[in-house]
């Protein structure tokens, strides 16, 4: 093993976590056997030493919390308001998927009752005519109409004729009687 | 379960409380952490100061609450990271700090620690002046080893690198060191 490699494996030696040196036996004859590694690894060794007497302190001064304690007597409309929003979130999320999904929403006889349909509702038959439906009606009603003028035009002239057929034969009487009364005279 | 784990998800269930808990747990830990990569006592406090609320600001994005002592480290560096740069680049080994403050300022002040000796003082200068000129990623590296006491697999984890970079890392931060404190003539 050249000391190349050793020196890789320094500080796996130096700390000896997996225990390297016990694990390796070839490593455990480098270093026995090279000079040069071993005095490294004892100054590394020594560099950690030194190191270790820079012993720990404690801090100045507890950390200060007022963040914390802020958040402790926080007014309770603080604490609510996340809640508050959340629900006023998932409302407006309730009350856009109602919208996009033509929602109607009714209350009859004492229960709510709830119709929805994710395209735009077709116009029903019983409440809208289509424009064919339309163009029938219109043409029905025209033809009511124009039967009803026939039939009142029909109506006047019968009673036009009757009142003309009751005139003559009132004329044809009093012709008649007219004559009569001649008669009688001579 | 340890007993930051169990605090981190009573803290995630609403008990704000918790999160006191992890301060008192963690505080000194991180402090230590930023008393060795900065080199200055009051530096490092600021530190603890902002990883903390830092901390409390985002711990409810954390995902794995067994990872909070990593995730609580990476913090820590990244904030020990900007304080360094703010204070310009590297501790240079004649003694003054990059500012021009003395390099007694901040570290280790007699009248404060009576109780410290004066070979304590002495060697604590050294090793921060030693550290203080290793980059940034050297001294992230023996920090955590050497004073977190981490594993190596550890190490790269908080480091963000493979485990043979975290090692390469340690290795050429101790040579650093050693090279350090031989040119400011330590005895040790």
């Amino acid at each position: 093993m050249r000391c190349e490699e050793i020196k890789e494996r320094l500080v796996d030696l130096l700390y000896d976590e997996v225990r390297t040196l016990h694990s390796d036996p070839e490593l455990q004859d480098h270093l026995s056997s090279c000079p040069s590694c071993r005095q490294e690894l004892e100054e590394l060794g020594s560099t950690r030493a030194a190191l270790s007497r820079w012993k720990d302190e404690a801090p100045l001064r507890p950390v200060n919390l007022p963040f914390l304690h802020r958040s402790k007597s926080a007014p309770r409309w603080v604490a609510i308001w996340p809640m508050a929003r959340r629900f006023a979130m998932a409302a407006a999320v309730l009350l856009a998927f109602l919208a996009l999904t033509n929602a109607e929403v009714s209350w009859e006889k004492g229960s709510f009752s709830f119709r929805t349909s994710l395209l735009p509702a077709a116009a029903s038959g019983s409440n809208y005519y289509t424009k064919s439906e339309t163009r029938d009606l219109v043409r029905e009603a025209l033809d009511d109409t124009e039967s009803r003028v026939y039939e009142t035009n029909y109506l006047m002239m019968q009673r036009v004729l009757d009142t003309m057929d009751q005139e003559r034969w009132s004329e044809m009487r009093q012709v008649t009687a007219r004559g009569n009364n001649s008669r009688i005279k001579n | 379960m340890s007993r930051s784990e169990d605090a981190v998800r009573r803290f995630l269930a609403g008990e704000d409380d918790a999160f006191e808990q992890l301060v008192r747990q963690w505080e000194s830990r991180i402090y230590n952490l930023a008393w060795r990569f900065l080199g200055n006592r009051e530096d490092a406090q600021d530190v603890v100061q902002d990883t903390f609320l830092a901390a409390y600001r985002s711990l409810r994005t954390l995902r794995n609450p067994e990872c909070f002592p990593t995730w609580l480290y990476q913090i820590a560096l990244n904030h020990c990271r900007g304080r360094w740069r703010s204070r310009n680049s590297l501790v240079p080994l004649d003694g003054q700090l990059p500012d021009g403050q003395e390099v007694a300022e901040g570290a280790v002040q007699p009248n404060d620690l009576a109780a410290e000796s004066r070979d304590q003082l002495e060697t604590v200068d050294l090793l921060r002046k030693a550290l203080g000129s290793l980059s940034e990623e050297h001294r992230t590296a023996i920090v955590l080893k050497e004073y977190l006491g981490l594993s190596l697999e550890e190490v790269a984890e908080v480091m963000e690198c493979p485990l043979s970079t975290a090692k390469s890392r340690l290795y050429h931060g101790l040579r650093g060191v050693q090279r350090n404190l031989r040119r400011l003539g330590a005895k040790f």
